[in-house]
C-alpha cells in the first residue's frame, strides 16, 4: 500500500498513521539505522568531526561565488564542459540538448537527489530517451512507478515479498524471498543496460573546486559504471555541493557514510575530473557538469543560507520520531522529506500552497540538530519558517486571533491568573460528567476531532501549591539560550519572579 | 544548430544571475544565516578521522586485512617461500572450486603486465591455460563484449589504507577501470610500501610532494574502493555484488 503524494497535507497523514505496514518497516528500518550510525560515530571524535565538517560547509557557502569560478575554471583545463542552469527546466534543457545531439536512445543514471528535485527522467523521456535508474532501490521503484521515501534508502516502504512479486512481473524471476537472489535477477538486467547505454547521468556530492573534480558516493558501484563506461557522461550538481579542497572531500565523504549508513567508508567514492585521455582503454569520451541553482540562491536571499550547507546524509530523518511515524512519503511530492525537508521544500517552491504545512510537521524535539554532522539548527530553522509563513498570511484569520489572543495573555501573568481562573469556571457546565471534552462546537471541533481535550482544573495551579504542603523544588530561572533568542525579555522575566 | 544557440546563450544568462545574486546577497549586511557558528573561519589542517598505532609495514598490512575482512573482503599475506605469482594462481583455483558453474577459467582480465610487475606472472598463468586478457578500447564493441563475459580481474593500486582497507585506484595507460568493476571477482595486488595508515595520511604526503593536481587530473578519475559491491536495499538485508564485483581479495606482498 502507498500513499498518495498529492494528496492534502493532513490526509496524507492520517493515510501514514493509518498504514501500519509503513510504520513498521520504516521504524525498524531507521532503529537499525540509527543503531550502526551511532557505532560508526562512537569510533572516531564524533564532535571534531562535526566542528571540522561544519567549519568547511560554511566557509564554502560564504565563499560560493569564487568557489563556483575557480571549479568552473578548473573543470574546463580538465576538458570538461561547464553548464549552468537558473531552473530545472533549464537544466533539463541542456541535458536533452545534449542526448538530441549526441543520439542517445538509453541514459543510464545513478542515483541522485538534484534529479529527482528537477524531474529529469520525466523530461528525457518526453523526447523519447529511455533512462534506467541503476541504484538497486531506485531502480526497484521506477520499477513500481513510485517515488523514493528516503533520501539513502529509497524504497524502505516496501516489504521483501512486494519486491519479489515485483520482479517476479517485471524481470521473469522465479518466485523467491532470498534478498540475494533477487539481487542477482536485477544485476543481470541492469548489466545490460549498463554496457548498452549511450549516456550516463549522475548527481554529484562533493566537487572540488582546487582540481575541477566531482564525486560520487555509491555502495553498489552504479556510481563508478554510470561515470566510466558510456561515451557520455553528464553530472547534475547543485550549485551548493562545492568544497575548497580535496582533503575537504575527504572528511566530509567520511561523515556522509558514517552518518548516512554507519559505514566507516562507502565502497566506491569516484572522483571524476575529466573525460578519458586518447591512450586511456576506458572512460567516457565527453564530460559535461550542470552547475543547477534551482532556488537554491532563493533560499540563500531568504536568510536560510544554513540549509545550503546540507550533504544529504539522511541523519535528521533517521532521528526524527515525526519521520519515523509517518515515513516519507506522507511528507508530499518533494525530493527531501524530513526535518531537512520541511524546510527546503517550502524554500524552493515558489507555490507557497507546497510545503507550507511542513514546518509544522514537527515537535521541535532537536534530536535533529543534535545528529547533523554540519550542525545545522534546524528546529530553530524550522521556527524561523514558522514565523515567517504565518507572516505570509498562510494560516487562517481564526488560527492567527487565536495565537495573538494567547500571546496577550501569556504577556502579564495577572491576565494569566484571570484567564485560568475563567478556564476553571468550565468545570462548572454540567454538560458532561466525564473529565474531558470530546466534542466542542465549531471552531474548537478542529481540536476535539482528532484528540481529547481535559477539562480545566476548577483549581488553578497556583491555588493548589499554596496549599499543598509538600516541600518541591521551585524553578524559576529560564534556560539563558531563550534569553539569547528573544523569547523572553527581562522586565517580564522580573515580573514572573516576583 | 539554433537550440544549441539557445541552451548556450541561456547558460551564459543563468551563470551571470547565479553569481551576481549569490554575491549580492552575501554583501548585504543582514547575515543569510540563521544560526551562523563560524562567520567563514576555518582551520588550517583537518584531523584524522582514523587513528592508528604502530605504523610498520607489517602492523598496517595485518590492519588491512582484518578491515577487509571485516567489510565483506577476504585477504592473503605473501609469506617468505611463497612467490606472489603462486598465491595469485591459488586464488584463482579457489574461486573455480567455489564457482556455481564450474567452467574452467581460462581469461582473466589485466592491468598490463609491466604495471603490475610480477615476476614469473605470465609463465605461471599460461602453464594453467590461462590467458590475461588487457582491454584497449573499450568504446570498441568486440572488446566490450570480451571483457564483460571474463569474471575475473586483476590490478594493482595507487595506494592502500589501512584503517578502513580502502585502496585508490587510477586509471591511466594499460591500467583500466573495467578491470576492477565488471568481473564478479576482483584481485587486488598491494606491495607492502603502499601501505598507508589512513587515507589521510596518503593525501598529506601527496600535498606534501606537490602531486595532487597529477594523481587526480592526469587520470580523469580516481576511485577510492573499499571492499566488494554491496547493498542493502532490499529491507536493509545485505547482498553483496549488486553491479561491481561480489568478491575483493587482496594479495599483499613484500617489494621485491
Amino acid at each position: 500500500m502507498t500513499i498518495d503524494i498529492d494528496a492534502p497535507y493532513k490526509s496524507r497523514i492520517r493515510e501514514a498513521l493509518s498504514d501500519s505496514g509503513v510504520r513498521k518497516a520504516v521504524d525498524r528500518a531507521m532503529g537499525q539505522l540509527a543503531q550502526r550510525r551511532e557505532r560508526a560515530l562512537d569510533a572516531i571524535d564524533n564532535d571534531t568531526m562535526r566542528d571540522e565538517a561544519r567549519e568547511i560547509r560554511e566557509h564554502a557557502v560564504r565563499n560560493l561565488p569564487a568557489l563556483l569560478v575557480e571549479l568552473e575554471t578548473n573543470l574546463i583545463r580538465n576538458g570538461c564542459e561547464v553548464h549552468w542552469a537558473r531552473t530545472g527546466d533549464e537544466a533539463n534543457d541542456i541535458l536533452k540538448e545534449i542526448a538530441r545531439t549526441r543520439k542517445v536512445k538509453t541514459a543510464i543514471k545513478s542515483k541522485s537527489m538534484v534529479t529527482e528535485e528537477i524531474h529529469l527522467n520525466t523530461s528525457l523521456e518526453e523526447i523519447g530517451v529511455k533512462v534506467v535508474e541503476t541504484d538497486l532501490g531506485e531502480y526497484i521503484i521506477q520499477l513500481a512507478n513510485e517515488p523514493p521515501s528516503h533520501i539513502v534508502a529509497p524504497v524502505i516502504h516496501k516489504r521483501v515479498e512486494e519486491i519479489s512479486e515485483l520482479f517476479q512481473n517485471e524481470l521473469g524471476m522465479e518466485p523467491t524471498l532470498d534478498p540475494s537472489i533477487m539481487c542477482d535477477a536485477a544485476r543481470k538486467e541492469l548489466r545490460k543496460h549498463f554496457l548498452a547505454a549511450d549516456m550516463g547521468i549522475s548527481g554529484c556530492n562533493f566537487a572540488i573546486a582546487e582540481t575541477g573534480t566531482v564525486c560520487i558516493i555509491t555502495n553498489e558501484g552504479n556510481g563508478r559504471m554510470v561515470s566510466s563506461l558510456p561515451p557520455v557522461h553528464v553530472v547534475v550538481a547543485g550549485i551548493e555541493k562545492i568544497v575548497p579542497k580535496v582533503e575537504d572531500a575527504i572528511l566530509l565523504w567520511q561523515a556522509t557514510t558514517r552518518n548516512a549508513t554507519g559505514q566507516d567508508a562507502s565502497v566506491y567514492f569516484s572522483m571524476t575530473s575529466g573525460p578519458k585521455k586518447s591512450d586511456h582503454a576506458d572512460g567516457p569520451k565527453e564530460v559535461h557538469v550542470i552547475l543547477v541553482d534551482n532556488a537554491r540562491t532563493n533560499v540563500m536571499e531568504k536568510g536560510y543560507a544554513d540549509a545550503l550547507m546540507c550533504i544529504r546524509c539522511g541523519a535528521c530523518m533517521d532521528v526524527c520520531p515525526v519521520y519515523r511515524e509517518i515515513g516519507g512519503h506522507a511528507y508530499g511530492r518533494t525530493a527531501y522529506p524530513g526535518p531537512i525537508g520541511s524546510i527546503l521544500t517550502p524554500l524552493m517552491n515558489e507555490n507557497i500552497d507546497i510545503g507550507k504545512d511542513l514546518p509544522f510537521a514537527s515537535s521541535l524535539c532537536g534530536a535533529c540538530k543534535d545528529a547533523c554532522p554540519v550542525k545545522i539548527d534546524l528546529p530553530r530553522l524550522l521556527l524561523e519558517l514558522r514565523n515567517d509563513l504565518s507572516k505570509e498570511k498562510i494560516t487562517s484569520p481564526f488560527q492567527r486571533f487565536l495565537v495573538k489572543s494567547f500571546a496577550w495573555i501569556l504577556k502579564r501573568p495577572k491576565r494569566y491568573l484571570i484567564a485560568t481562573k475563567i478556564a476553571g469556571l468550565t468545570q462548572k457546565f454540567p454538560v458532561r460528567s466525564t473529565q474531558t471534552f470530546s466534542n466542542l462546537p465549531s471552531p474548537f471541533n478542529h481540536w476535539t476531532k482528532s484528540r481529547v481535550l481535559q477539562k480545566p482544573s476548577s483549581k488553578t495551579f497556583k491555588e493548589i501549591w499554596k496549599n499543598s504542603s509538600a516541600d518541591l523544588p521551585v524553578w524559576n530561572t529560564p534556560s539563558p539560550e531563550w534569553k539569547d533568542r528573544g523569547f523572553i525579555n527581562d522586565d517580564e522575566n522580573q515580573e514572573s519572579n516576583r | 544548430m539554433k537550440t544549441k544557440t539557445t541552451t548556450q546563450f541561456s547558460s551564459k544568462a543563468a551563470r551571470k544571475k547565479i553569481l551576481e545574486t549569490l554575491e549580492r546577497t552575501l554583501k548585504k549586511t543582514k547575515d543569510p544565516f540563521k544560526a551562523p557558528e563560524t562567520m567563514g573561519i576555518r582551520r588550517a589542517h583537518l584531523t584524522p578521522l582514523t587513528k592508528v598505532s604502530g605504523i610498520s609495514p607489517e602492523k598496517l598490512a595485518t590492519l588491512f586485512g582484518k578491515q577487509l575482512d571485516s567489510v565483506s573482503g577476504s585477504h592473503h599475506i605473501v609469506q617468505q617461500g611463497e612467490t606472489l605469482a603462486e598465491a595469485i594462481l591459488e586464488h584463482i583455483a579457489r574461486l573455480q572450486k567455489n564457482a556455481r558453474s564450474p567452467n574452467r577459467v581460462q581469461k582473466v582480465l589485466s592491468w598490463n603486465l609491466k604495471i603490475l610487475n610480477v615476476t614469473g606472472l605470465l609463465e605461471t598463468l599460461n602453464e594453467n591455460h590461462i590467458k590475461l586478457v588487457v582491454p584497449q578500447d573499450l568504446h570498441d564493441d568486440m572488446c566490450r563484449i570480451e571483457a564483460s563475459s571474463i569474471s575475473i580481474g586483476i590490478t594493482g593500486v595507487e595506494a592502500a589504507m589501512a584503517s578502513t582497507a580502502t585502496v585508490s585506484l587510477s586509471n591511466g595507460p594499460g591500467m583500466s577501470r573495467v578491470a576492477s568493476l565488471l568481473p564478479l571477482h576482483h584481485i587486488l595486488l598491494i606491495a607492502q610500501d603502499q601501505l598507508y595508515p589512513n587515507v589521510e595520511a596518503w593525501f598529506e604526503e601527496l600535498r606534501n610532494q606537490n602531486r595532487i593536481e597529477e594523481v587526480l587530473c592526469d587520470n580523469s578519475q580516481l576511485s577510492l574502493v573499499t571492499g566488494p559491491s554491496k547493498s542493502a536495499d532490499i529491507e536493509l538485508t545485505l547482498t553483496l555484488g549488486v553491479h561491481g564485483p561480489r568478491t575483493v581479495h587482496a594479495i599483499i606482498y613484500k617489494n621485491p
